[in-house]
């Protein structure tokens, strides 16, 4: 993962290096919404607990099982277009909260009773440089790219200790790739409204989700 | 557009209330990521006497009890004052080794276990039992009739409890002894209380050297049971029993975790052992549910003659949380685990436990 992020840094740095002195480069400034479904990790405690009946050390590892999430959030990007036809997307940040009715998971905390609230569950991801090309015809572009990042989930659990029980908090982070594709609207020179869809190419794990919103961006 | 943002804002804000428990819970996570399912463990059930009723019986000649279950302990011989281990006489002596016979046809390994207990099956007063262990006649002639009760079955097993700290030594040699006479023609087991550190943090604890009986017998069987004891609360707490078996692992390469069948009723006058059956018929005639605790493990909370009680238990839901939270991961696959009490259980359990093997 970390080859590949390497790889696309440099990639992105090549292809800004060598835009011509003439070459048209805009910045373009987005703001989404959408929702987004995909699979729950694994996550670990977030902190040491001190039981009653035991100590858990922090980072041990909470399994979740096979559970599917719809989240609702928002997102705001950074993104630069050269030639009006290439793509570079530079930083983005995201933010989204669990919708919907969940089952608890039970599970275990090494050993100990416990389950997992999904419906406690939020993700934040930092979206960072990628490429791809747009396609533009009258009032119309449509656009495709990929891009890498890293994202965090968060969520709430409860473990037993003999009669009683502790709450806990829980996260894991990955680096993911993700495709992006949008078909937008151009509402003026410089607004455009756009639909998005953005599959998760890597997501802790291969193809395991995907955010599918709207978008307005600034920009040429 | 600025209505636009800020409905746009407002909705986002609104959004985590969406959010919601369904109510239900679904099935725990375990081994290799397969929902629910329960890792495959070397299993033991304890048998509290000599004899195994109908019902038993039945249970354990049920192939589905048989993937579970591999070995059956029947905590049957007493030692005496003497240090003579009973029982001796021959009608005992033939229908055990009938027992076994029938329980081999099943396929079952039978260890004999020796429990410190009197006529009524009380526990001895553990200085008692310390004082007994610390002559060397004693222990000779248990280490003697063990030998001989060894020819029933296929192992021995010792039980020893409520002994102080200094019976140490003598723990030991007792159990060195009783192992140059049985092994290796027969194993040897010996059960040891569920100490989590190092000095023990129980009473007796650390009357047991398990460094120095780890070499002599062929499992360490840890008793992980009766979690809590002056307050009501479940017989087990799954996470208290791995760091258990883990500390006792760190010693002794063979080991168990335990695993209750039976249920203990809390009441103002003490404890009380139980079945499934007894909770479930007390909760019907008390007219009261049966709610569970953070562990999974039902209760019944009800009031009798003027007195409140709190009776714990488990079934089938309860030990299946548990034993699929004990994943390879966790515990070893070489930890086994022992189901103590047979006849006190659910019926039905090792069916609906044996559905969530591999």
């Amino acid at each position: 993962m970390r080859r590949l992020a390497v790889s696309l840094g440099v990639l992105v740095a090549g292809m800004l290096v060598s835009v011509r002195a003439r070459a048209d480069v805009d910045l373009t400034f987005a703001f989404g919404a959408g929702v987004m479904v995909g699979r729950l990790p694994s996550p670990d405690t977030t902190e040491s607990l001190d039981l009653p009946s035991r100590f858990v050390p922090e980072n041990t590892r909470v399994p979740m099982g096979k559970r599917a999430y719809t989240m609702v959030g928002a997102h705001m990007d950074m993104l630069l277009t050269i030639d009006r036809t290439t793509v570079v997307p530079l930083l983005g940040f995201g933010g989204y909260t669990a919708v919907g009715s969940f089952d608890a998971v039970a599970t275990n905390v090494d050993g100990s009773v416990a389950r997992l609230k999904p419906w406690k569950s939020d993700r934040f991801d930092v979206l960072l440089p990628g490429v791809g090309f747009r396609f533009v015809k009258r009032r119309y572009a449509w656009s495709a790219l990929v891009r890498t990042g890293a994202s965090i989930v968060t969520t709430e659990g409860d473990v037993a200790a003999g009669r009683d029980f502790a709450t806990f908090d829980a996260a894991r982070a990955t680096w993911l790739v993700q495709a992006e594709l949008e078909a937008c609207r151009r509402l003026d020179p410089v607004q455009r409204v756009c639909l998005f869809g953005a599959p998760r190419l890597y997501d802790f794990g291969g193809l395991t989700g995907v955010q599918l919103g709207l978008r307005w961006e600034m920009g040429r | 557009m600025k209505h636009l943002v800020l409905v746009a804002a407002l909705a986002l804000a609104a959004l985590p209330a969406c959010s919601a428990s369904s109510g239900e819970e679904t099935a725990a996570v375990s081994t290799q990521g397969a929902d629910g399912q329960i890792p495959l463990r070397r299993g033991t059930v304890i048998v509290d006497g000599c004899v195994l009723d109908t019902w038993s019986r039945a249970v354990l000649a049920q192939p589905t009890t048989k993937r579970l279950v591999s070995e059956v302990i029947m905590l049957c011989l007493v030692p005496r004052e003497s240090g003579e281990v009973g029982p001796r006489d021959p009608s005992a002596k033939t229908a055990i080794t009938a027992l076994v016979a029938d329980l081999h046809r099943d396929g079952y390994t039978v260890n004999l276990g020796a429990a410190f207990t009197d006529e009524s099956g009380q526990r001895y007063d553990g200085a008692q039992t310390r004082a007994w262990l610390s002559r060397a006649d004693f222990r000779l002639r248990v280490q003697q009739t063990l030998l001989e009760a060894s020819t029933l079955a296929d192992g021995i097993e010792i039980d020893l409890q409520k002994l102080p700290n200094d019976a140490r030594s003598d723990v030991t040699a007792l159990v060195r002894g009783v192992s140059s006479a049985v092994r290796p023609a027969k194993k040897l087991g010996v059960f040891v209380p569920p100490s989590v550190t190092e000095p023990s943090d129980l009473p007796g604890g650390d009357a047991f050297d398990r460094r120095a009986l780890a070499p002599v017998v062929d499992r360490v069987r840890v008793m992980t049971l009766d979690y809590s004891e002056t307050t009501a609360g479940p017989t087990i707490d799954p996470g208290w029993a791995v760091d258990a078996a883990r500390l006792a692992r760190s010693d002794a390469p063979n080991v168990d975790i335990s695993f209750p069948l039976y249920g203990m009723d809390f009441g103002p006058r003490g404890t009380r052992p139980t079945t499934w059956f007894e909770a479930v018929a007390i909760a019907s005639a008390s007219g009261v549910g049966i709610s569970r605790g953070a562990t999974g493990a039902p209760f019944v909370a009800y009031r009798r003659d003027g007195e409140n009680h709190e009776l714990w238990f488990d079934d089938a839901s309860s030990t299946a949380r548990a034993l699929g939270g004990w994943t390879y991961e966790v515990l070893p696959a070489d930890v086994g685990v022992v189901f103590y009490g047979l006849g006190a259980e659910e019926p039905g359990l090792f069916d609906k436990l044996s559905a969530r093997l591999p």
